[in-house]
């Protein structure tokens, strides 16, 4: 009879993006409109679909810039100019209220501005000057928090309560050009560079005292950033070591450590950054005079679903079915070397490799052939086949497990019965150990030679019993849900499948 | 892995989509060189940003002139521009 759902079809699951281990694998880094003045050294407040970039340096004019650009989704728009020209400052904050913290070039060191949406105030100065800044903390321009820079590798981190900045705990290691991202009760504080060495140092900021945590995967300084606190942070870009040279890499801080995912198209420093470790934006930087901005989006968590093999699904934005399978790449089978004894029966088992396995006992195929059953056992070594040392009891459709240089026959037929007959390999000899406790042929053995299961079987009817050596005695185990004999296994004793019988 | 190379103006918005990120290789250089994965998306990507074909002979060879020209800049600025926090672009390959 024809299933109903075999005429009708059915229904394939439509999802906005591609399935994902996690939200942050859906990540990647996509062009957007670029800035209107191209520049480096830039600081960033706010969101990926609402901020500000600020301040910059022109390297063609060899000037910092005052200039700030306005991005509403879209465009960019120039807004009102910093009271001060200033490159490398620190910066955090929203679209609507950001500040400016300290930067290049003098005086500005110890200058502060803050922003409210539409201009810049001059507000009361840091404690100590400072410049070779990147990101800063926020949440707004009424508290905020920056840490690090020059000269030469400051460990001084100052807060900012929206009318005086206080000096808190230091860094634990003082370096100029850290990312800091987060707020100023929960900040991070990665890379940097103690000249001439690139940093993998990431430190942890609790309100109170900074923390040493994870390393980055690629050291690196003047990277951009993006986060919320102290157990989120996405940085990219930077400039690594060796070789000097700008990089597109970007990781994935989860609160312990760092993940690499997907990296940007352009590889970039000293370029500003706004957002969350979901949805940020990054815009110029250098080498040269970048103009170019990139936006990183991952899928939103309500339209999130987690990879599992076997998935079918219609991917509605890249307008294509797609599968979650694993290819095996192409394989094909081969001619190996013959047995020296054509036989059946000789073993089943996860017993050897490809280049290393045995056969074990057997039986003649046809009782036409004078055969009996065998006690004969044969090595192979990846091409050819040798006989060694005999079974002590003659059998087929034992359950074998282990290695060529130590191995387990266990049961079998004998050509009358069943048997209950355990023998251990040494690599030269056969020695006959505890019996199971139930005789059976045509099991499986699944494991080594001291920790392995005889599995299912032919006592009468197929045999869904289960037994676990454990080197020097069989224990009964859980049993099969149906009982079966002449099936196949892989795995070990703790953690194996069997299938087919 | 496979890669063809292209000269191609970043246009901003679309030039590259995340989808796009995800189908295919794409690095940008500069010049605006860029190496992309040889495979059905790149083509289509190429396609798309009506990119010019370079061998990666020809695609090093822009990069490196890109390359040299900012040296040569960098080498103009005062020395306390020279600072280690604005290095000196290097040479490199291309993928």
């Amino acid at each position: 009879m024809a299933n109903y759902s075999d005429i009708k079809g059915f229904t394939v699951q439509t999802l906005s993006s591609d399935t994902a281990a996690s939200r942050i694998d859906t990540g990647s880094w996509a062009s957007t409109t670029p800035i209107n003045t191209a520049r480096h050294s830039i600081g960033g407040a706010g969101t990926r679909t609402q901020s500000i970039m600020f301040g910059g340096y022109d390297a063609p004019a060899a000037q910092a810039k005052a200039l700030t650009e306005s991005w509403n989704g879209s465009s960019w728009t120039e807004v009102a100019d910093l009271n001060t020209t200033r490159s490398s400052c620190g910066a955090a904050g929203t679209y609507t209220s950001a500040i400016a913290m300290a930067s290049s070039p003098p005086p500005n060191r110890a200058k502060a501005e803050t922003w409210d949406g539409s201009s810049w105030t001059e507000v009361a100065d840091l404690n100590t000057p400072r410049h070779d800044l990147n990101g800063g903390a926020g949440p707004n321009a009424s508290s905020a928090m920056t840490a690090g820079g020059s000269s030469p590798n400051l460990a001084i981190a100052e807060v900012w309560n929206g009318s005086s900045w206080t000096e808190v705990g230091d860094l634990n290691t003082g370096r100029r050009n850290p990312t800091v991202s987060g707020v100023a009760t929960s900040a991070l504080a990665s890379g940097g560079l103690i000249s001439p060495n690139r940093q993998s140092i990431t430190e942890s900021w609790n309100g109170s005292s900074w923390t040493e945590v994870a390393d980055l995967n690629t050291a690196r300084n003047s990277a951009a950033g993006a986060g919320t606190d102290n157990t989120a942070g996405l940085l990219f870009g930077g400039n690594t070591a060796p070789g000097n040279t700008t990089t597109a890499n970007t990781e994935f801080f989860d609160g312990s450590s760092w993940t690499e995912v997907n990296n940007l198209a352009t590889p970039r420093m000293s370029s500003g950054s706004a957002g969350t470790t979901t949805s940020a934006i990054m815009a110029g930087g250098t080498p040269g005079n970048k103009s170019d901005v990139e936006e990183w989006t991952t899928t939103p968590a309500d339209e999130f679903v987690q990879i599992h093999e076997g998935q079918l699904f219609f991917n509605s934005t890249a307008n294509a079915f797609k599968e979650t399978i694993t290819d095996i790449p192409g394989a094909s089978w081969a001619s190996g070397g013959n047995l020296n004894t054509t036989r059946t029966g000789a073993g089943t088992g996860t017993q050897g490799t490809q280049t290393a396995a045995m056969a074990v006992g057997g039986n003649h195929p046809s009782p036409k052939g004078g055969g009996g059953y065998y006690d004969l056992v044969e090595q192979y070594n990846g091409s050819s086949w040798t006989e060694i040392a005999d079974l002590n009891t003659a059998r087929n459709a034992t359950s074998t497990t282990g290695t060529n240089t130590a191995a387990l026959a266990a049961s079998g037929y004998n050509g009358t019965a069943n048997v209950t007959i355990t023998e251990s390999w040494n690599g030269s000899a056969w020695t006959e150990v505890n019996d199971l406790p139930t005789a059976r042929g045509t099991g499986v053995g699944v494991g080594v030679q001291t920790a392995n299961l005889a599995v299912g079987g032919t006592p009468n009817a197929p045999y869904a019993k289960v037994f676990s050596f454990d080197g020097t005695n069989w224990t009964e185990s859980t049993a099969l849900n149906s009982g079966r004999y002449g099936l196949a296994g892989v795995g070990t004793q703790t953690d194996k499948i069997v299938f087919d019988g | 892995m496979a890669y063809k190379y292209c000269t191609a103006t970043n246009w901003g918005k679309n030039f590259f989509t995340h989808e796009e990120r995800r189908q295919f290789h794409l690095s940008g250089h500069p010049g605006e060189v860029w190496v992309v994965g040889d495979n059905l998306y790149g083509d289509q990507w190429i396609s798309k940003v009506a990119g010019a074909i370079k061998t990666k002979e020809e695609a090093q060879a822009i990069v490196t002139g890109e390359i040299e020209a900012a040296q040569a800049a960098w080498d103009a600025l005062p020395d306390e521009e020279k600072t280690d926090t604005n290095p000196r672009p290097v040479v490199y390959n291309l993928p």
